[in-house]
């Protein structure tokens, strides 16, 4: 019972407060003291080694000149060993993986071997492009991923990579190379940020069903929708582009069809989630995903097509915005009534 | 150990509830964090775009007077419009984007009469404060907390560091951005927030005894969300400048980015307290966020951040080890 329900219950009794108290204590709303030292440790220890981490990246952003490159390398080594080294401890002591330190050691690892690879392509000069260094930064802290079997790293993990794929597929114009080679097969922006779309799918669809194996641990439910939530971003993002042709680059008349194939399958893989998740009946988390991307995009379409013309589409852009969410909302809240009894996820 | 609520009314001596009661209890569900923000990110934006619409078609939007009528006028209809019907969603976003509209009238109109951002954010967290307790909307009452701590931030931090009439640093400035004034302007700013939500939570079966929750819990979830988000969202133009254009010297004040992840694992720990996943969620994405604005923050040598951050780590893994390894007071050995 949570405190929402709490007070709905209590709310026509009139009851006193060491009776509050009773109560909270009794539906498990108040942690325990051993509870509060258990969090306690995890925190501390988690945001220390994220701080380690952090600090050490400042520290060779820093670009401090009195260091040797050989100071500066053996330090960050010494640190990826001795991250490396405490995983290690904790894994042939006493392996339970889903606790704070080995995990926390793993991080700081991913963090501290981003670091060494920005230093490595500062003092030697590789000419990498910066979504190349991101690309192998998640390779390299790919092992550290499967081996911690954690929710937390499988996060940090997947936001290294979307930062390489939204360098990749943002930053990219007329004119570099990469772009060149998009251009050549007729690719246009909409469709290349289709592609972490997919990878961002894929992923979310990965983690979903692993709740159900033996890598249950790595894959809490709220990995499966951080994932599905930087998917729709960029599916969001990629209608937008078409709603909007002028930030579409150039050869819009040849990009047409490739908009229209954008647009139906942004909105096929939709309808199939909400056909998976009505079947389901567990998470709303999905729909209102979908409820969300309408209610941006049919925004976009109206700013488009009918703001500029008078300032009578600012009326009509504020109603339909207050209509549209009203609807969504109320048709979100009633699965979330219906589906409460059967959900897994704390909403 | 939990109970269910049947359990839980037969240890308290309660009676159960009757038919009525139990179908008005089945329509009682919580909403879920991610529909609450569609709502409120829909109706602050409806909002903007109604305050536009009014101000060109009605108003001369120069006249502060006339900005200050219409603040009063759109809050006064979003109060009725949730006082005739709480329960209807569509009354309860058109009201939230006519608050909206309203609220960002005021600023507005202050803005006009004294130019600088201080005297706008102040009077604004003087009308959020105010909305907490009139609106009865726990959605708007939330989200009122939320940038009534924002505002506080935001005048502390112009009041203090710029000129009475200025948008940018400057040397008549109250205070210069020494060490002490940065930490003590970020104390101000927050020490009365984190104090209230400590109270909210060390207190909370007092104020439900009240009756108080209607206005507590919503107000307690903003400020919690405040503690993590609001130094971001105090001065903007500086925490999201990813262009990395026209930075300036902020001098200590580089310092409030980490002030405030120590505030957002304060919110972190509010959350556990409150056992509230989303806001432990909601807190540690704050974190996350003033550690990369601490990075970009200009005022203070990469150096001597990176040396803070390392000090900062190894304090932290040494209470953590100390916590692990001592045994608590009253366990037996």
């Amino acid at each position: 019972m949570n405190r929402h329900e709490l007070d709905t219950l209590i709310a026509p009794h009139s009851l006193s407060t060491p009776m509050i108290e009773r109560a909270l204590l009794l539906t498990d709303n108040r942690p325990s003291a051993a509870a509060w030292r258990l969090f306690a440790v995890r925190a501390l220890g988690l945001a220390g080694m994220a701080a380690m981490g952090a600090g050490l990246i400042f520290f060779v952003a820093a670009n401090w000149q009195s260091m040797s490159v050989i100071e500066r390398f053996a330090l960050v080594q010494i640190l990826l060993l001795l991250a490396l080294g405490v995983a290690w401890w904790k894994a042939r002591s006493n392996f339970t993986p889903n606790q704070g330190i080995f995990p926390g050691a793993l991080i700081l690892a991913t963090l501290v071997s981003g670091a060494l690879l920005a230093l490595f392509g500062q003092t030697y000069q590789t000419g990498a492009d910066v979504h190349e260094l991101f690309f192998i930064w998640a390779l390299l802290a790919l092992p550290f991923a499967l081996a911690a079997m954690s929710g937390a790293l499988w996060a940090v993990w997947a936001c290294i990579l979307n930062i390489g794929l939204v360098l990749y597929t943002g930053m990219h114009g007329p004119g570099d190379f990469v772009w060149a080679l998009f251009d050549r097969w007729g690719i246009n922006k909409p469709t290349m940020l289709m592609l972490p779309f997919i990878v961002n799918l894929v992923g979310a669809v990965l983690a979903h069903f692993a709740t159900t194996t033996r890598y249950a641990k790595a894959a809490p439910h709220w990995l499966s929708r951080l994932l599905l939530s930087f998917a729709f971003a960029y599916g969001i993002m990629a209608c937008m582009l078409v709603i909007q042709p002028q930030f579409n680059w150039d050869r819009i008349g040849i990009m047409t069809a490739q908009n229209y194939g954008v647009f139906a399958v942004f909105a096929l893989i939709c309808a199939a989630i909400a056909y998976y998740t009505l079947r389901q009946k567990r998470d709303v988390y999905p729909l209102a995903l979908i409820a969300a991307s309408f209610l941006v995009l049919s925004t976009t379409y109206i700013m488009v097509h009918f703001l500029p013309r008078d300032i009578g589409g600012l009326f009509l852009l504020a109603m339909w915005l207050i209509a549209a969410s009203t609807t969504l909302g109320f048709v979100l809240m009633h699965y979330v009534k219906a589906w409460r009894g059967n959900s897994v996820v704390s909403t | 150990m939990t109970m269910n609520r049947y359990e839980l009314l037969n240890a308290l001596q309660l009676p159960l509830p009757d038919e009525r009661a139990e179908l008005a209890a089945a329509k009682q569900v919580e909403r879920p964090w991610y529909i609450s923000f569609m709502l409120g990110a829909s109706g602050w934006l409806a909002g903007i775009f109604l305050l536009v619409f009014i101000g060109v078609l009605f108003f001369q939007p120069n006249a502060p007077s006339v900005m200050m009528i219409a603040c009063a006028v759109l809050i006064a209809a979003a109060w009725g419009l949730y006082k005739m019907d709480s329960a209807g969603a569509f009354v309860s976003q058109l009201a939230l984007a006519l608050s909206v509209a309203g609220q960002a009238s005021l600023v507005v109109a202050v803005a006009q009469l004294q130019p600088g951002y201080a005297w706008p954010a102040f009077s604004a967290f003087l009308l959020e404060l105010l909305l907490v307790f009139i609106m009865p909307n726990a959605l708007h009452r939330m989200l009122s907390a939320l940038f009534a701590s924002a505002a506080l931030a935001a005048a502390v931090h112009y009041g203090l560091f710029t000129s009475s009439r200025s948008y940018n640093y400057d040397l008549s400035a109250i205070a210069p951005q020494t060490l002490s004034y940065a930490i003590a302007a970020w104390a101000i700013s927050w020490l009365p927030v984190a104090a209230l939500v400590y109270w909210l939570i060390r207190y909370e079966a007092r104020w439900m005894a009240r009756g108080w929750q209607v206005i507590a819990r919503p107000a307690l979830s903003g400020l919690i969300v405040g503690l993590s988000f609001a130094t971001l969202i105090s001065h903007p133009f500086e925490s999201f400048n990813w262009s990395m254009r026209n930075l300036t010297d902020n001098g200590w004040l580089a310092l409030w980015p980490f002030l405030s992840v120590i505030a957002a694992i304060g919110g972190i720990a509010a959350g556990f307290a409150l056992k509230s996943r989303r806001l432990m969620g909601v807190c540690l994405i704050g974190a996350l966020l003033h550690v990369s604005h601490f990075y970009y923050a200009l005022g203070t040598s990469l150096l001597i951040k990176s040396l803070i951050m390392l000090a900062m780590g190894a304090l932290l893994l040494l209470v953590a080890y100390y916590l692990h390894t001592t045994k608590p007071q009253g366990t037996s050995a």
